[in-house]
């Protein structure tokens, strides 16, 4: 009994630490479960799926951090990405780079523009900011589709794989260490003075100057991390796809990505990627929906809004209350009957 | 003088809501300003604080020309306020509200440090509830105690409060008085806008009258109740102390 102690203080501190990183049992189960996928499935079109769900949920963690925490909703998301897909794009094609290399412009030159738009959202707020991201992306994405010497507009740029054998497997652990990487990097600002700083901003702006927050800072602060991320992305989708068109940048594609971080939860990271992870296989299987998709998107939307505005993950930690609370209950109905 | 205000003058358009208006406040007063709604009162308090930034005119702080600075900076300078309308991050719990103040007031402040002063300022305030328990929950004079409390924890030389006694019951309004009294004490000097003349002649050393942006009188609280611009503007006649 004596040596079993330090062993379990040993595995507490551990699972201490790992919460610093986000890491609760339920996100590493998720990952675990995630890793382990392709060995099961081997089947090429799901994780082809999987593929698009992490992609889909790294983007919508991406959007979260700066709307659920600085409550700026930015809708040419998508744009910024599309930034990081034709940079990676046409450097490697134009210039013959690395496609590895490529990862470097992608998230500098997506960073950069996240650095601006930051600098130009400052004096809106709200409402105002969400209009000018969106013009932003409007701007890039007819930018893209018309600067064809560049991009080739609609017709459409090839960029080289990442890999030489067809399979997706690579691709897929690449997007999987991505998604890791993104979460535990958004936890760990989002758990740190910074974030608390985010927060106090998105809540309100004037108490949190008073307070001696500089919103100038944390706001452009957010929008860089968030837009580098956005970049990243961009670079794994147009290695991953092999083929740019402007469409990447469309505000249907920040829409989608707004809607699955809204029905996710606003706020909770994490919600974004499981609704992603739930919702994009469910859309490819029922094929028949896809042309509904935005609609099916805006009807769940608008009751996630009226009825549970905290999202999935609202819903989830609820659920996780009543669970410790019948167990609570059931124990304290045991001790009573063994009493 | 910890504060003095020189010719501050703020126009929004045409409208001139703080015309040349001076006045010094000593450091360890209460001093109170005082003026009918649309006087000019809040606008003052912004300018101060940061929020706006006047047309003409400086204010001083310690000698320091802060004519202009940002309000965050303003804060760390030792300047806090709370707001009219009592402001709150409503998704943090009480704590976590003021700590927000303590971390970024002074920033030399790791994150346990910053619990314990969050929690010393919430008991000095005695706020009423747990300290976990959501902003979003409390009513509006728990939101006024806590945007106070708020205010404290940033360490300011000079505390601004925007009718803090507004809406409050007797018995609270007495609390609230001797609550500013201990504030005082702790060596904090204090500017408060108030409509509650009660809470104004019995704390104030010091208080100045405004009205459509005009600073009209300026002097001790029997100073004031016999001015008969003030009475005119203000008061009403024969106000008795």
């Amino acid at each position: 009994m004596q040596k079993a102690e330090p062993k379990g203080n040993y595995l507490t501190t551990t699972t201490t630490t790992l919460k610093k990183y986000g890491l609760s049992r339920g996100v590493l189960l998720l990952f675990l479960v995630l890793a382990i996928a392709p060995l099961v499935l081997k089947n090429e079109y799901l994780i082809h799926l999987l593929i698009s769900s992490l992609l889909y949920g790294s983007l919508a963690m991406g959007f979260d951090f700066t709307a659920g925490n600085i409550n700026i909703v930015n809708v040419g998301y998508a744009a910024f990405m599309g930034i990081g897909a034709y940079a990676t794009g046409i450097l490697t094609t134009r210039l013959g780079i690395s496609p590895w290399l490529g990862l470097i412009p992608a998230i500098v030159f997506a960073g950069i523009l996240g650095f601006l738009t930051g600098l130009l959202t400052l004096r809106l707020r709200g409402i105002f900011a969400a209009i000018m991201t969106w013009f932003l992306g409007l701007t890039l994405y007819a930018a893209a589709a018309n600067l064809i010497d560049l991009t080739r507009g609609q017709l459409g740029l090839s960029v080289p794989p990442l890999f030489d054998s067809g399979s997706k497997i690579p691709y897929f652990y690449i997007i999987l260490v991505i998604t890791i990487i993104v979460y535990v990097l958004l936890q760990l600002v989002l758990r740190s003075h910074i974030g608390i700083a985010f927060n106090a901003i998105g809540q309100d702006v004037d108490s949190a100057q008073a307070s001696g927050v500089n919103p100038v800072k944390y706001k452009v602060i957010n929008f860089t991390i968030s837009c580098m991320i956005a970049g990243l992305l961009g670079w794994f989708y147009a290695h991953f796809v092999g083929i740019l068109t402007p469409e990447i940048m469309s505000t249907k594609v920040s829409v989608e990505i707004l809607a699955l971080a809204y029905l996710g939860g606003r706020g909770s990271l994490w919600g974004g990627l499981l609704a992603a992870l739930v919702l994009i296989p469910v859309f490819e299987y029922l094929r028949f929906l896809m042309e509904f998709r935005l609609i099916i998107y805006g009807v769940l939307l608008i009751l996630v809004m009226i009825f549970f505005p905290g999202g999935i993950a609202s819903v989830l930690k609820s659920l996780g209350k009543v669970w410790q609370k019948s167990i609570q209950i059931f124990r304290q109905m045991r001790e009573k009957r063994a009493g | 003088m910890i504060l003095e205000m020189l010719h501050i003058t703020k126009r929004f358009g045409g409208l001139i809501a703080v015309n040349d208006v001076s006045f010094s406040v000593r450091e360890g007063e209460i001093f109170g300003l005082i003026g009918p709604n649309g006087a000019g009162k809040t606008t003052l308090i912004n300018v101060i604080s940061g929020f706006y930034k006047p047309e003409g005119g400086r204010v001083i702080l310690n000698g320091l020309d802060i004519t202009g600075y940002p309000p965050h900076r303003i804060c760390r300078n030792g300047i806090s306020r709370t707001f009219q309308i009592a402001h709150s991050f409503h998704k943090m719990t009480v704590l976590e509200n003021v700590m927000v103040p303590t971390l970024f007031a002074h920033s030399n402040f790791n994150k346990m440090e910053a619990i314990k002063k969050a929690e010393e300022i919430l008991e000095f305030v005695q706020f009423p509830l747990p300290s976990q328990t959501p902003a979003a929950k409390l009513n509006t004079m728990q939101l006024k105690r806590l945007d106070l409390a708020r205010a404290l924890a940033s360490d300011c030389k000079l505390l601004l409060l925007d009718e803090l006694a507004a809406g409050l019951t007797p018995t609270e309004l007495n609390e609230m008085i001797l609550l500013i009294k201990r504030i005082r004490d702790k060596g904090v000097t204090i500017l408060t806008i108030e409509h509650v003349l009660k809470f104004i002649m019995q704390i104030c050393d010091n208080i100045v009258v405004v009205h459509y942006g005009h600073k009209i009188c300026e002097g001790c609280c029997q100073e004031i109740v016999d001015d008969e611009a003030v009475q005119k503007a203000y008061l009403g006649e024969k106000y008795v102390l």
